[in-house]
Protein backbone atom coordinates (compact mmCIF):
# COMPACT_ATOMS: atom_id res chain seq x y z
CA UNK A 1 0.00 0.00 0.00
CA UNK A 2 2.70 2.47 0.64
CA UNK A 3 4.14 1.33 -2.59
CA UNK A 4 0.70 2.62 -4.40
CA UNK A 5 1.07 5.59 -2.36
CA UNK A 6 4.59 6.48 -3.41
CA UNK A 7 3.73 5.95 -6.73
CA UNK A 8 0.91 8.53 -6.30
CA UNK A 9 2.95 10.95 -4.93
CA UNK A 10 5.57 10.77 -6.65
CA UNK A 11 3.70 10.94 -9.81
CA UNK A 12 1.89 14.18 -8.83
CA UNK A 13 4.95 16.04 -8.16
CA UNK A 14 5.52 15.06 -11.95
CA UNK A 15 2.16 16.01 -13.12
CA UNK A 16 0.93 19.74 -13.68
CA UNK A 17 -2.62 20.61 -12.95
CA UNK A 18 -4.98 23.59 -13.39
CA UNK A 19 -4.41 27.02 -10.89
CA UNK A 20 -2.63 30.11 -11.74
CA UNK A 21 -1.21 31.65 -8.58
CA UNK A 22 0.35 35.35 -8.11
CA UNK A 23 3.66 35.46 -7.35
CA UNK A 24 5.34 36.41 -4.44
CA UNK A 25 6.80 35.07 -1.00
CA UNK A 26 5.18 33.04 2.20
CA UNK A 27 5.09 32.40 5.79
CA UNK A 28 3.15 29.83 6.99
CA UNK A 29 1.49 26.60 6.05
CA UNK A 30 -1.20 24.51 8.17
CA UNK A 31 -1.85 20.87 7.28
CA UNK A 32 -4.53 18.74 8.64
CA UNK A 33 -6.03 15.79 9.35
CA UNK A 34 -8.69 14.81 11.44
CA UNK A 35 -11.49 12.01 12.23
CA UNK A 36 -14.49 14.81 12.53
CA UNK A 37 -16.98 11.97 13.64
CA UNK A 38 -16.54 8.13 14.10
CA UNK A 39 -19.30 5.52 15.14
CA UNK A 40 -19.89 2.14 14.65
CA UNK A 41 -21.69 2.28 11.31
CA UNK A 42 -20.54 5.93 9.97
CA UNK A 43 -16.75 7.85 9.62
CA UNK A 44 -16.03 12.05 8.62
CA UNK A 45 -12.84 12.48 8.07
CA UNK A 46 -11.27 16.24 7.24
CA UNK A 47 -7.67 16.61 4.96
CA UNK A 48 -6.84 20.69 4.65
CA UNK A 49 -3.78 22.51 3.46
CA UNK A 50 -3.85 25.92 4.74
CA UNK A 51 -2.23 28.44 3.79
CA UNK A 52 -1.70 32.05 5.64
CA UNK A 53 -2.77 35.46 4.10
CA UNK A 54 0.97 36.05 2.73
CA UNK A 55 1.35 32.41 1.66
CA UNK A 56 -1.54 32.61 -0.10
CA UNK A 57 -0.56 35.94 -2.26
CA UNK A 58 2.10 34.02 -3.63
CA UNK A 59 1.12 30.28 -3.68
CA UNK A 60 -1.98 27.93 -3.94
CA UNK A 61 -2.58 25.15 -2.01
CA UNK A 62 -3.45 21.44 -2.74
CA UNK A 63 -4.33 18.33 -0.74
CA UNK A 64 -4.63 15.01 -0.94
CA UNK A 65 -6.75 12.38 1.60
CA UNK A 66 -5.73 8.99 2.05
CA UNK A 67 -8.73 6.92 4.09
CA UNK A 68 -7.24 3.18 5.37
CA UNK A 69 -9.73 0.70 6.77
CA UNK A 70 -7.79 -1.64 9.06
CA UNK A 71 -4.54 -0.81 6.69
CA UNK A 72 -6.63 -1.34 3.10
CA UNK A 73 -7.22 1.95 1.46
CA UNK A 74 -10.48 2.28 1.95
CA UNK A 75 -10.79 5.63 -0.09
CA UNK A 76 -9.03 9.02 -1.38
CA UNK A 77 -9.65 12.63 -2.83
CA UNK A 78 -8.34 15.47 -3.62
CA UNK A 79 -8.37 19.54 -3.60
CA UNK A 80 -6.86 22.50 -4.86
CA UNK A 81 -7.63 25.75 -3.43
CA UNK A 82 -7.70 27.88 -6.64
CA UNK A 83 -6.57 30.79 -6.88
CA UNK A 84 -9.25 32.84 -4.77
CA UNK A 85 -8.74 30.62 -1.80
CA UNK A 86 -6.51 30.17 0.43
CA UNK A 87 -7.74 26.75 1.50
CA UNK A 88 -7.49 23.32 -0.16
CA UNK A 89 -10.23 21.17 1.77
CA UNK A 90 -12.01 18.07 1.74
CA UNK A 91 -14.36 15.40 3.93
CA UNK A 92 -14.75 11.68 3.11
CA UNK A 93 -18.36 10.41 4.69
CA UNK A 94 -18.08 6.74 4.41
CA UNK A 95 -19.90 3.71 6.10
CA UNK A 96 -17.69 2.16 9.22
CA UNK A 97 -17.73 -0.97 10.18
CA UNK A 98 -17.81 -1.92 14.11
CA UNK A 99 -14.80 -2.83 15.60
CA UNK A 100 -12.79 -1.61 12.69
CA UNK A 101 -9.92 0.77 12.73
CA UNK A 102 -9.65 3.82 10.37
CA UNK A 103 -6.77 5.94 9.42
CA UNK A 104 -6.36 9.42 7.28
CA UNK A 105 -3.48 10.60 5.85
CA UNK A 106 -3.37 13.61 4.14
CA UNK A 107 -0.73 14.63 1.28
CA UNK A 108 0.23 18.68 1.71
CA UNK A 109 1.14 20.22 -1.00
CA UNK A 110 1.79 24.22 -2.48
CA UNK A 111 1.23 25.34 -5.81
CA UNK A 112 3.58 27.18 -7.75
CA UNK A 113 2.86 28.68 -11.12
CA UNK A 114 4.22 28.27 -14.21
CA UNK A 115 6.74 31.92 -15.16
CA UNK A 116 7.83 30.94 -18.70
CA UNK A 117 9.34 28.08 -20.54
CA UNK A 118 12.87 28.61 -22.14
CA UNK A 119 13.97 27.79 -25.64
CA UNK A 120 15.07 24.32 -24.85
CA UNK A 121 11.13 23.57 -23.94
CA UNK A 122 11.81 23.67 -19.96
CA UNK A 123 9.62 24.94 -17.93
CA UNK A 124 10.47 27.46 -15.27
CA UNK A 125 8.22 27.96 -11.97
CA UNK A 126 7.64 31.37 -9.93
CA UNK A 127 9.20 30.45 -6.53
CA UNK A 128 10.15 34.14 -5.09
CA UNK A 129 10.54 32.53 -1.80
CA UNK A 130 12.68 30.26 -2.66
CA UNK A 131 11.66 26.96 -1.45
CA UNK A 132 14.02 24.31 -1.74
CA UNK A 133 11.35 21.74 -2.52
CA UNK A 134 10.50 23.85 -5.60
CA UNK A 135 11.94 23.43 -8.43
CA UNK A 136 12.83 27.08 -9.60
CA UNK A 137 15.48 26.10 -12.48
CA UNK A 138 13.05 23.84 -14.51
CA UNK A 139 13.59 20.32 -15.22
CA UNK A 140 9.52 18.99 -14.27
CA UNK A 141 7.47 17.50 -16.45
CA UNK A 142 4.49 18.81 -16.84
CA UNK A 143 1.52 18.04 -18.58
CA UNK A 144 -0.83 20.63 -18.99
CA UNK A 145 -4.91 20.42 -18.60
CA UNK A 146 -7.57 22.39 -19.42
CA UNK A 147 -8.48 25.71 -16.95
CA UNK A 148 -10.56 28.49 -16.87
CA UNK A 149 -14.37 28.78 -18.17
CA UNK A 150 -16.09 30.45 -20.78
CA UNK A 151 -13.72 31.37 -23.77
CA UNK A 152 -12.44 28.54 -24.49
CA UNK A 153 -9.56 25.89 -22.73
CA UNK A 154 -6.80 27.97 -21.07
CA UNK A 155 -3.68 26.06 -20.17
CA UNK A 156 -1.94 26.75 -17.09
CA UNK A 157 1.20 24.29 -16.11
CA UNK A 158 1.97 24.33 -12.01
CA UNK A 159 4.18 22.79 -10.19
CA UNK A 160 3.60 21.17 -6.84
CA UNK A 161 5.71 21.30 -3.67
CA UNK A 162 5.17 18.59 -1.41
CA UNK A 163 4.89 19.71 1.91
CA UNK A 164 4.09 17.01 4.32
CA UNK A 165 2.16 14.63 5.32
CA UNK A 166 -0.53 14.35 8.70
CA UNK A 167 -2.01 11.05 9.68
CA UNK A 168 -4.60 10.23 12.95
CA UNK A 169 -6.06 6.84 13.63
CA UNK A 170 -9.31 6.44 15.02
CA UNK A 171 -10.92 3.68 16.67
CA UNK A 172 -14.48 2.73 16.30
CA UNK A 173 -16.41 2.86 19.93
CA UNK A 174 -16.45 -1.63 19.95
CA UNK A 175 -12.90 -1.31 18.15
CA UNK A 176 -12.04 0.76 21.44
CA UNK A 177 -13.54 -1.20 24.03
CA UNK A 178 -12.45 -4.60 22.76
CA UNK A 179 -9.00 -3.71 21.88
CA UNK A 180 -6.73 -5.57 24.39
CA UNK A 181 -4.32 -3.11 24.07
CA UNK A 182 -6.59 -0.38 25.06
CA UNK A 183 -8.60 -2.52 28.20
CA UNK A 184 -7.78 -0.25 30.44
CA UNK A 185 -9.60 3.04 28.66
CA UNK A 186 -12.61 4.08 29.80
CA UNK A 187 -14.70 5.86 26.69
CA UNK A 188 -17.87 7.51 26.97
CA UNK A 189 -20.12 7.99 23.94
CA UNK A 190 -22.74 9.71 23.48
CA UNK A 191 -25.08 10.80 20.67
CA UNK A 192 -26.06 14.60 20.71
CA UNK A 193 -28.95 13.19 18.50
CA UNK A 194 -28.54 15.36 15.55
CA UNK A 195 -25.92 13.48 13.97
CA UNK A 196 -22.59 14.05 16.51
CA UNK A 197 -21.28 12.54 18.92
CA UNK A 198 -19.27 13.06 22.40
CA UNK A 199 -16.60 11.03 23.25
CA UNK A 200 -14.70 11.06 27.00
CA UNK A 201 -11.56 8.87 26.70
CA UNK A 202 -9.07 8.76 29.26
CA UNK A 203 -6.97 6.76 26.85
CA UNK A 204 -6.22 7.37 23.16
CA UNK A 205 -9.26 6.76 20.76
CA UNK A 206 -7.30 8.83 18.49
CA UNK A 207 -3.68 8.02 17.52
CA UNK A 208 -1.21 10.73 16.45
CA UNK A 209 0.97 8.60 14.21
CA UNK A 210 4.27 9.74 14.87
CA UNK A 211 5.84 8.33 11.46
CA UNK A 212 3.45 10.43 9.05
CA UNK A 213 2.69 13.85 10.75
CA UNK A 214 5.39 16.01 9.57
CA UNK A 215 6.06 18.93 7.71
CA UNK A 216 9.41 19.47 6.43
CA UNK A 217 11.03 17.41 9.19
CA UNK A 218 8.70 18.36 12.18
CA UNK A 219 6.85 15.84 13.99
CA UNK A 220 4.15 15.93 16.75
CA UNK A 221 4.55 12.92 18.77
CA UNK A 222 0.94 13.14 20.96
CA UNK A 223 -2.32 15.47 20.73
CA UNK A 224 -4.96 14.79 23.36
CA UNK A 225 -8.72 13.78 22.55
CA UNK A 226 -11.89 15.72 23.00
CA UNK A 227 -15.22 16.02 22.18
CA UNK A 228 -15.72 15.51 18.35
CA UNK A 229 -19.13 17.02 16.49
CA UNK A 230 -17.15 20.57 15.83
CA UNK A 231 -15.19 20.31 12.70
CA UNK A 232 -12.91 23.47 13.52
CA UNK A 233 -12.21 22.46 17.17
CA UNK A 234 -11.55 18.58 16.22
CA UNK A 235 -9.38 19.55 13.37
CA UNK A 236 -7.23 20.35 16.47
CA UNK A 237 -8.46 17.77 18.80
CA UNK A 238 -9.43 14.16 17.11
CA UNK A 239 -6.91 14.67 14.41
CA UNK A 240 -3.86 16.61 14.09
CA UNK A 241 -2.45 20.31 12.65
CA UNK A 242 0.79 20.27 11.50
CA UNK A 243 1.65 24.13 11.42
CA UNK A 244 5.02 25.37 9.98
CA UNK A 245 6.75 28.57 8.48
CA UNK A 246 7.29 27.02 5.15
CA UNK A 247 10.84 27.63 5.03
CA UNK A 248 12.82 27.18 8.32
CA UNK A 249 11.06 26.86 11.27
CA UNK A 250 8.61 24.19 10.69
CA UNK A 251 10.31 22.01 13.45
CA UNK A 252 10.43 24.67 16.32
CA UNK A 253 6.65 25.71 15.70
CA UNK A 254 5.55 22.02 15.75
CA UNK A 255 7.37 21.05 18.82
CA UNK A 256 6.08 24.49 19.84
CA UNK A 257 2.37 23.78 19.77
CA UNK A 258 3.82 19.77 20.91
CA UNK A 259 5.32 21.37 24.54
CA UNK A 260 1.64 22.83 24.97
CA UNK A 261 -0.31 20.11 24.55
CA UNK A 262 1.71 18.07 26.43
CA UNK A 263 1.25 20.41 29.50
CA UNK A 264 -2.16 19.64 29.67
CA UNK A 265 -3.88 19.88 33.38
CA UNK A 266 -7.41 19.93 34.38
CA UNK A 267 -9.01 23.47 34.87
CA UNK A 268 -10.01 23.89 38.22
CA UNK A 269 -13.65 24.97 37.24
CA UNK A 270 -13.61 22.85 34.10
CA UNK A 271 -15.18 24.14 30.97
CA UNK A 272 -16.64 27.70 32.25
CA UNK A 273 -19.50 27.32 29.65
CA UNK A 274 -20.55 27.89 25.91
CA UNK A 275 -22.06 31.22 26.57
CA UNK A 276 -19.45 34.03 27.84
CA UNK A 277 -22.28 36.30 29.10
CA UNK A 278 -23.27 33.50 31.93
CA UNK A 279 -21.04 33.63 35.25
CA UNK A 280 -18.81 30.77 35.50
CA UNK A 281 -20.19 30.10 39.01
CA UNK A 282 -21.84 32.00 41.75
CA UNK A 283 -18.75 33.45 43.14
CA UNK A 284 -17.64 35.14 39.81
CA UNK A 285 -18.54 38.82 39.06
CA UNK A 286 -17.87 40.80 35.93
CA UNK A 287 -15.50 43.27 36.15
CA UNK A 288 -15.26 45.80 33.33
CA UNK A 289 -16.78 48.36 31.21
CA UNK A 290 -18.04 46.15 28.24
CA UNK A 291 -21.34 44.05 28.66
CA UNK A 292 -20.40 40.68 30.23
CA UNK A 293 -18.90 38.31 28.30
CA UNK A 294 -17.24 40.99 25.56
CA UNK A 295 -14.05 42.05 24.59
CA UNK A 296 -13.37 44.18 27.51
CA UNK A 297 -13.48 42.84 31.14
CA UNK A 298 -13.24 39.39 33.02
CA UNK A 299 -15.10 37.32 35.24
CA UNK A 300 -13.52 37.36 38.42
CA UNK A 301 -13.33 35.46 41.71
CA UNK A 302 -12.37 37.10 45.11
CA UNK A 303 -10.94 34.79 47.31
CA UNK A 304 -10.00 34.95 50.84
CA UNK A 305 -6.59 35.14 50.66
CA UNK A 306 -7.48 38.80 48.03
CA UNK A 307 -5.56 36.69 45.72
CA UNK A 308 -8.03 37.06 42.32
CA UNK A 309 -8.62 35.23 39.75
CA UNK A 310 -10.13 36.03 36.14
CA UNK A 311 -11.82 34.13 33.50
CA UNK A 312 -12.45 35.29 29.90
CA UNK A 313 -14.72 33.94 27.39
CA UNK A 314 -12.83 33.47 23.90
CA UNK A 315 -15.64 31.46 22.25
CA UNK A 316 -15.49 33.00 18.73
CA UNK A 317 -12.02 32.65 18.18
CA UNK A 318 -10.34 32.28 14.75
CA UNK A 319 -8.85 29.49 13.12
CA UNK A 320 -6.32 28.13 14.33
CA UNK A 321 -7.15 28.69 17.51
CA UNK A 322 -10.69 26.66 19.15
CA UNK A 323 -12.85 28.51 21.12
CA UNK A 324 -11.56 29.13 24.34
CA UNK A 325 -11.37 30.83 28.06
CA UNK A 326 -8.70 32.59 29.15
CA UNK A 327 -7.74 32.04 32.66
CA UNK A 328 -5.81 33.86 35.12
CA UNK A 329 -4.98 31.82 37.81
CA UNK A 330 -4.46 32.76 41.66
CA UNK A 331 -0.75 33.65 40.79
CA UNK A 332 -0.52 35.58 37.64
CA UNK A 333 0.02 32.63 35.57
CA UNK A 334 -1.94 32.36 32.16
CA UNK A 335 -3.87 29.30 30.88
CA UNK A 336 -5.55 28.53 27.40
CA UNK A 337 -9.33 26.52 29.23
CA UNK A 338 -10.47 24.00 26.31
CA UNK A 339 -13.74 22.74 25.95
CA UNK A 340 -12.88 19.62 27.50
CA UNK A 341 -12.22 21.17 30.88
CA UNK A 342 -8.55 20.72 30.46
CA UNK A 343 -6.40 24.05 30.15
CA UNK A 344 -2.77 24.46 28.76
CA UNK A 345 -0.31 27.64 29.79
CA UNK A 346 -0.33 30.22 27.32
CA UNK A 347 2.67 30.96 25.46
CA UNK B 1 10.18 39.78 20.84
CA UNK B 2 9.91 42.90 18.35
CA UNK B 3 8.97 46.29 18.79
CA UNK B 4 6.98 47.92 15.53
CA UNK B 5 6.19 51.36 15.13
CA UNK B 6 2.84 51.77 14.20
CA UNK B 7 1.23 54.59 12.02
CA UNK B 8 -0.63 57.08 14.40
CA UNK B 9 -3.84 56.60 12.87
CA UNK B 10 -3.46 54.03 15.44
CA UNK B 11 -4.17 56.17 18.23
CA UNK B 12 -7.87 55.78 18.40
CA UNK B 13 -7.61 52.22 19.01
CA UNK B 14 -5.11 52.74 21.60
CA UNK B 15 -7.20 55.33 22.52
CA UNK B 16 -10.50 53.20 22.35
CA UNK B 17 -8.42 50.08 24.11
CA UNK B 18 -7.48 52.52 27.01
CA UNK B 19 -11.00 54.22 27.86
CA UNK B 20 -11.94 50.02 28.69
CA UNK B 21 -9.56 49.78 31.50
CA UNK B 22 -10.65 49.91 35.14
CA UNK B 23 -8.25 52.31 36.95
CA UNK B 24 -5.71 55.21 35.74
CA UNK B 25 -6.06 54.07 32.20
CA UNK B 26 -9.39 56.36 31.41
CA UNK B 27 -7.93 59.29 33.26
CA UNK B 28 -4.90 58.94 31.09
CA UNK B 29 -7.23 59.06 27.50
CA UNK B 30 -7.04 62.86 26.77
CA UNK B 31 -3.46 63.02 27.38
CA UNK B 32 -2.52 60.40 24.79
CA UNK B 33 -1.88 62.57 21.63
CA UNK B 34 1.19 62.67 19.70
CA UNK B 35 4.11 60.52 21.10
CA UNK B 36 4.53 57.06 18.72
CA UNK B 37 2.75 53.90 19.05
CA UNK B 38 3.96 50.55 19.05
CA UNK B 39 2.97 46.93 18.99
CA UNK B 40 5.46 45.07 20.81
CA UNK B 41 4.99 41.38 19.77
CA UNK B 42 6.62 37.83 19.32
CA UNK B 43 9.11 37.69 16.65
CA UNK B 44 7.60 35.63 14.51
CA UNK B 45 5.25 37.43 12.82
CA UNK B 46 3.88 38.86 9.54
CA UNK B 47 3.38 42.69 9.10
CA UNK B 48 0.85 43.88 11.49
CA UNK B 49 -2.33 44.86 10.03
CA UNK B 50 -4.46 47.49 11.81
CA UNK B 51 -7.79 46.07 9.92
CA UNK B 52 -6.71 42.85 10.98
CA UNK B 53 -5.95 42.77 14.77
CA UNK B 54 -6.42 39.14 15.56
CA UNK B 55 -4.08 37.08 17.83
CA UNK B 56 -4.17 34.15 15.40
CA UNK B 57 -1.69 36.28 12.88
CA UNK B 58 1.69 35.20 15.66
CA UNK B 59 0.23 31.82 16.62
CA UNK B 60 1.82 29.58 16.68
CA UNK B 61 5.01 31.86 17.86
CA UNK B 62 6.52 31.05 21.14
CA UNK B 63 7.33 33.66 23.42
CA UNK B 64 7.82 34.22 27.40
CA UNK B 65 6.01 37.14 28.13
CA UNK B 66 6.27 37.32 31.01
CA UNK B 67 9.99 37.52 31.72
CA UNK B 68 10.35 39.47 28.84
CA UNK B 69 7.65 42.17 30.56
CA UNK B 70 9.28 41.48 34.58
CA UNK B 71 12.72 42.71 32.52
CA UNK B 72 11.81 45.68 30.55
CA UNK B 73 9.61 47.06 33.77
CA UNK B 74 12.96 46.61 35.72
CA UNK B 75 14.55 47.98 33.60
CA UNK B 76 12.63 51.23 33.62
CA UNK B 77 13.42 51.62 37.27
CA UNK B 78 17.30 51.71 36.50
CA UNK B 79 16.68 54.73 34.37
CA UNK B 80 14.80 57.10 36.41
CA UNK B 81 14.73 57.10 40.39
CA UNK B 82 11.76 58.66 40.65
CA UNK B 83 10.11 56.22 38.37
CA UNK B 84 6.63 55.24 39.59
CA UNK B 85 4.76 52.21 38.02
CA UNK B 86 0.83 51.81 38.05
CA UNK B 87 -1.56 48.79 37.12
CA UNK B 88 -5.17 49.06 36.55
CA UNK B 89 -6.52 45.91 39.19
CA UNK B 90 -9.98 44.30 39.18
CA UNK B 91 -10.23 45.25 43.15
CA UNK B 92 -12.76 47.45 44.05
CA UNK B 93 -11.98 49.82 47.88
CA UNK B 94 -13.87 46.52 49.42
CA UNK B 95 -12.08 43.67 48.12
CA UNK B 96 -9.72 41.89 50.18
CA UNK B 97 -6.00 42.14 48.34
CA UNK B 98 -2.43 40.59 49.60
CA UNK B 99 -0.77 42.04 52.51
CA UNK B 100 1.94 42.65 50.07
CA UNK B 101 0.25 44.92 47.74
CA UNK B 102 1.00 48.96 47.60
CA UNK B 103 -2.27 50.62 45.98
CA UNK B 104 -3.92 53.76 45.41
CA UNK B 105 -8.00 54.06 45.10
CA UNK B 106 -9.36 56.94 43.18
CA UNK B 107 -12.70 56.98 41.62
CA UNK B 108 -14.45 54.98 39.00
CA UNK B 109 -14.54 56.33 35.89
CA UNK B 110 -17.15 54.45 34.84
CA UNK B 111 -19.28 53.69 37.71
CA UNK B 112 -20.13 56.95 39.56
CA UNK B 113 -19.80 56.57 43.32
CA UNK B 114 -17.45 53.27 43.12
CA UNK B 115 -13.83 53.22 43.90
CA UNK B 116 -10.65 51.82 41.90
CA UNK B 117 -7.67 50.35 43.34
CA UNK B 118 -4.66 50.88 40.96
CA UNK B 119 -1.49 48.69 42.27
CA UNK B 120 1.51 51.03 42.03
CA UNK B 121 5.18 50.40 42.85
CA UNK B 122 8.24 52.90 42.97
CA UNK B 123 12.05 52.52 42.54
CA UNK B 124 12.46 51.95 46.09
CA UNK B 125 10.46 49.01 46.54
CA UNK B 126 11.26 47.71 42.42
CA UNK B 127 12.63 44.11 42.52
CA UNK B 128 11.87 41.29 40.47
CA UNK B 129 9.67 39.86 42.93
CA UNK B 130 7.66 42.82 43.40
CA UNK B 131 7.63 43.85 39.35
CA UNK B 132 5.99 40.22 39.13
CA UNK B 133 3.41 40.56 41.88
CA UNK B 134 2.74 43.86 40.12
CA UNK B 135 1.76 42.26 36.88
CA UNK B 136 -0.21 39.41 38.28
CA UNK B 137 -2.53 41.69 40.02
CA UNK B 138 -3.24 43.67 36.66
CA UNK B 139 -6.57 42.97 35.33
CA UNK B 140 -6.63 41.74 32.15
CA UNK B 141 -8.73 43.33 29.06
CA UNK B 142 -7.07 44.95 28.72
CA UNK B 143 -4.68 44.70 31.34
CA UNK B 144 -2.95 48.62 31.46
CA UNK B 145 0.69 49.24 32.70
CA UNK B 146 1.40 53.06 33.18
CA UNK B 147 5.27 53.68 33.21
CA UNK B 148 4.94 57.25 34.70
CA UNK B 149 7.49 59.43 37.72
CA UNK B 150 6.70 61.93 40.69
CA UNK B 151 9.40 63.91 41.63
CA UNK B 152 8.95 62.82 45.40
CA UNK B 153 7.70 59.45 45.21
CA UNK B 154 6.82 59.81 49.05
CA UNK B 155 3.99 61.47 47.83
CA UNK B 156 2.49 58.54 46.98
CA UNK B 157 1.48 56.77 50.28
CA UNK B 158 0.43 53.42 50.13
CA UNK B 159 -3.22 53.09 50.47
CA UNK B 160 -4.45 56.80 50.09
CA UNK B 161 -7.50 58.13 48.06
CA UNK B 162 -6.79 59.93 45.15
CA UNK B 163 -9.36 62.26 44.03
CA UNK B 164 -9.43 63.84 40.21
CA UNK B 165 -8.01 66.91 41.54
CA UNK B 166 -5.81 65.38 43.98
CA UNK B 167 -2.05 67.08 42.89
CA UNK B 168 -0.85 63.71 43.10
CA UNK B 169 -2.76 62.55 40.56
CA UNK B 170 -2.57 65.20 38.33
CA UNK B 171 0.98 65.05 38.38
CA UNK B 172 1.00 60.93 37.78
CA UNK B 173 -0.75 61.82 34.39
CA UNK B 174 1.44 64.64 33.75
CA UNK B 175 4.57 62.89 33.88
CA UNK B 176 3.21 59.81 32.07
CA UNK B 177 5.76 58.28 29.67
CA UNK B 178 4.83 55.15 28.18
CA UNK B 179 1.62 53.28 28.55
CA UNK B 180 0.65 49.51 27.92
CA UNK B 181 -2.15 48.46 26.92
CA UNK B 182 -2.96 44.27 26.03
CA UNK B 183 -4.36 43.59 22.36
CA UNK B 184 -4.71 39.78 21.12
CA UNK B 185 -5.73 37.91 23.96
CA UNK B 186 -2.98 39.51 26.40
CA UNK B 187 0.33 38.54 24.80
CA UNK B 188 0.95 40.95 22.86
CA UNK B 189 1.07 44.76 23.98
CA UNK B 190 0.23 48.02 22.26
CA UNK B 191 2.60 50.91 23.97
CA UNK B 192 2.10 54.14 23.29
CA UNK B 193 5.57 56.48 24.20
CA UNK B 194 5.01 60.65 25.00
CA UNK B 195 6.50 62.73 22.80
CA UNK B 196 9.16 63.44 24.80
CA UNK B 197 10.07 60.09 25.88
CA UNK B 198 13.08 58.97 24.44
CA UNK B 199 10.91 56.09 21.91
CA UNK B 200 10.70 53.06 24.06
CA UNK B 201 14.47 53.19 24.88
CA UNK B 202 13.99 52.39 28.44
CA UNK B 203 12.87 49.24 27.59
CA UNK B 204 15.57 47.94 25.04
CA UNK B 205 14.16 48.15 21.88
CA UNK B 206 16.41 46.82 19.71
CA UNK B 207 17.28 48.95 16.55
CA UNK B 208 15.46 46.47 13.91
CA UNK B 209 12.32 46.94 15.85
CA UNK B 210 12.78 50.84 15.46
CA UNK B 211 12.95 51.09 11.51
CA UNK B 212 10.13 48.84 10.51
CA UNK B 213 7.33 50.51 9.72
CA UNK B 214 3.57 49.76 8.51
Amino acid sequence: MKLARMIMRTALMLVAAVVAAASARAQMVYGISAVVNLTDTTISTYSATELDYWADAYYDAYVEGYLFQNGWLYGWGSASSGSYSNIAYGYMNKPAIGGAVYQIESDHYVVAAYAYTDPYGTPYFSNPLGYYFLSTGGGSTDNAIPFGPADGPTYVTVQYGYLGTTAVRAYTPTALLSNGSLANATAEWSSNGDGTYNVNVSAPAYNILEEYNFLQAATVTSFPPCTIGEPRLCALWNGVRVLAEVALLAGAAVQGLYNVWSQRVPCPYGWPGDDGAVAPGPDWTWQGNGPPGSSEGNWVKNNPNGRQESLHPDLNHPAPKAPHWDYKDPGGKWWDVWKDGTMTPKK
Amino acid sequence: MKEIQLENNAIPLFRERLRGSLGLGPYLEQHIAGGSLWVWAPEVSTPIDLGRLNEDIFYPASTDLESTLTNALLRYFKTDPSAVLVADTAYRLEHARPDSLQWFSLDSFHDPGQRRICAFLTGAAADEKAVEELVAVASPYPTTLVFTSLTHAADLTPGVYLDPRNAVLQDLVQAVKHVLVGVFDERTMLIWSSAGAPPLACLDVDAEGLHRRL
